[in-house]
């Protein structure tokens, strides 16, 4: 589900500088994982999957609960925006339209015609697909990552274009900033589906085979990720353990 | 997600065309298919298909969370009711599955209007921090509050991790709020006209009308026998 936010758009986020933007992704990264401790003790408690208004009903009363809704539904629908409007800009450099086409709105309610009538097909089986997508999606990644090494020049391409050198000044900084949670996008959103999860001690034990997988697959390729990897491989086992023994669970 | 994100940024930034703004690689729609065209050798709008799966996929997903969502909102009778509507003997959604659809070309219409390409992601992001610094709030009653209830997780940071997200997410607020820039107007004013017309309906209509729903009431019933006592105790000592 939250792959889709790192391969569209964030990368207008390097207009602020290659440091800069790291330093973001680090800083609210942290966010989420705080974000994500959190709600998870309260999911592990009270299973709602009608997102984290209910959350606030019950904590903050009846009005607090239903602003928190109409919040958390215009965060989901406009990035849910973002996707079909890159599926229509694809078919606008295919079709060699330019962004001032008169017939972009057309297209678009077009892909939105579409998208409605393939989850229509889809929405019986919706877990196999969105299962099998995700296995999809993460070959695709890897495929990328690992076949990008042998082209990877740091110091030639990364560096070219720092904060110092000046950039679009604090409109494009400000616009900049908010795209590193592309990568963590969506994150929030798994709380929606916790009500389906039935043993979470099998999917614990499954993702830090996952990570274990990935630090033995990986660090050939890459030496000095191995410090990156083990750093956080140990960081979920210490986290998942202490949870665990704290719940005597 | 963290590693997984600065692997991307690094992978992407260190390989032609880079972060130069001179090959304007940063306004790139997709930013993976300069990589794909590399690796396959074919061009750069065939490699652009292979950033679409992720789209259509996260898309299917998005749908099926914000229905989830409409549908227990409805359910309270938080919104229109028409929204959990079913129809055939399959019992399809399908006003709910149109309205989302519905929403998503209005709000492409609307960020075309706007014309400033961070407004669909900074309206986003504002909402998700005042929905996230919400929940760390209703974290800290959650702890203090029912302590003693049975759970699978425990935070390992308990509180210490409030301080801490509140700090991160004030500072995204400060981004989209207090930087004076042209964008932010607009984001502002949108997201603020809507909460206050979400507020005025609530005044008019869902104060009186909503409920408990089959689902809040199965979920949250023990929650609301402690809350009862929690305030019984409350009032009496």
């Amino acid at each position: 589900m939250k792959f889709g936010g790192s391969c569209v758009r964030w990368n207008y986020g390097l207009s602020i500088g290659f440091e800069d933007f790291i330093l973001a992704i680090g800083v609210f990264g942290i966010g989420y994982l705080m974000l994500g401790l959190c709600v998870a003790e309260m999911v592990s408690v009270m299973a709602f999957d009608g997102g984290y208004y209910g959350y606030a009903r019950i904590l903050m009363g009846p009005l607090g609960g239903y602003l928190v809704g109409c919040s958390g539904l215009i965060e989901s629908f406009f990035y849910f925006g973002m996707f079909p409007v890159k599926i229509s800009q694809f078919f606008q450099l295919l079709l060699r339209m330019t962004s001032t086409d008169p017939y972009i709105p057309l297209l678009r309610f077009i892909i939105y015609l579409c998208l409605f009538l393939s989850f229509l097909i889809i929405q019986f089986r919706f877990w196999e697909y969105i299962t099998i997508s995700g296995f999809v999606v993460i070959v695709l990644f890897l495929i990328y990552l690992l076949g990008s090494i042998p082209s990877l020049d740091y110091r030639e391409y990364a560096l070219i274009h720092t904060h110092s050198s000046g950039t679009g000044g604090a409109e494009q900084e400000v616009e900049s900033t908010p795209l590193s949670v592309m990568f963590f996008m969506g994150f929030d959103l798994i709380s929606l589906t916790s009500a389906h999860v039935k043993d979470v001690s099998y999917y614990f034990v499954l993702v830090v085979y996952f990570c274990v997988m990935y630090f033995l697959f990986i660090s050939p390729f890459q030496p000095w990720w191995i410090i990156v990897s083990v750093l956080s491989v140990s960081l979920f086992i210490f986290l998942g353990e202490k949870s665990c023994s704290a719940c005597h669970c | 997600m963290i590693v997984l994100a600065c692997w991307m940024i690094v992978t992407v930034s260190s390989q032609y065309p880079g972060t130069s703004p001179k090959l304007a690689s940063v306004r790139e729609y997709f930013p993976l298919s300069y990589g794909y065209s590399n690796i396959f050798h074919i061009t750069y709008r065939q490699a652009m298909i292979l950033n679409m799966l992720p789209c259509l996929f996260t898309a299917w997903a998005m749908i099926y969370i914000i229905s989830s969502q409409l549908e227990a909102m409805a359910s309270s009778r938080l919104l229109p009711e028409i929204l959990n509507h079913r129809v055939g003997e399959s019992e399809i959604p399908v006003l709910r599955y149109a309205f989302i659809c519905t929403m998503g070309f209005l709000i492409s219409l609307y960020v075309s209007a706007v014309k400033t390409y961070g407004t669909q992601s900074q309206t986003a992001f504002m909402a998700g921090c005042f929905v996230y610094l919400s929940m760390f709030y209703c974290y800290v009653v959650f702890k203090w509050r029912y302590s003693h209830m049975e759970r699978t997780f425990r935070n390992p940071l308990s509180y210490f991790s409030v301080p801490i997200g509140v700090f991160v997410y004030m500072l995204g607020l400060y981004f989209v709020l207090v930087d004076d820039v042209s964008p932010n107007r607009a984001v502002t004013l949108f997201y603020f006209s809507y909460m206050l017309f979400m507020t005025f309906y609530y005044f008019l209509y869902v104060e009186t009308h909503q409920k408990f729903s089959e689902s809040e009431a199965k979920v949250f019933f023990k929650a609301y026998i402690i809350k009862s006592t929690f305030f019984l105790h409350f009032c009496f000592f």
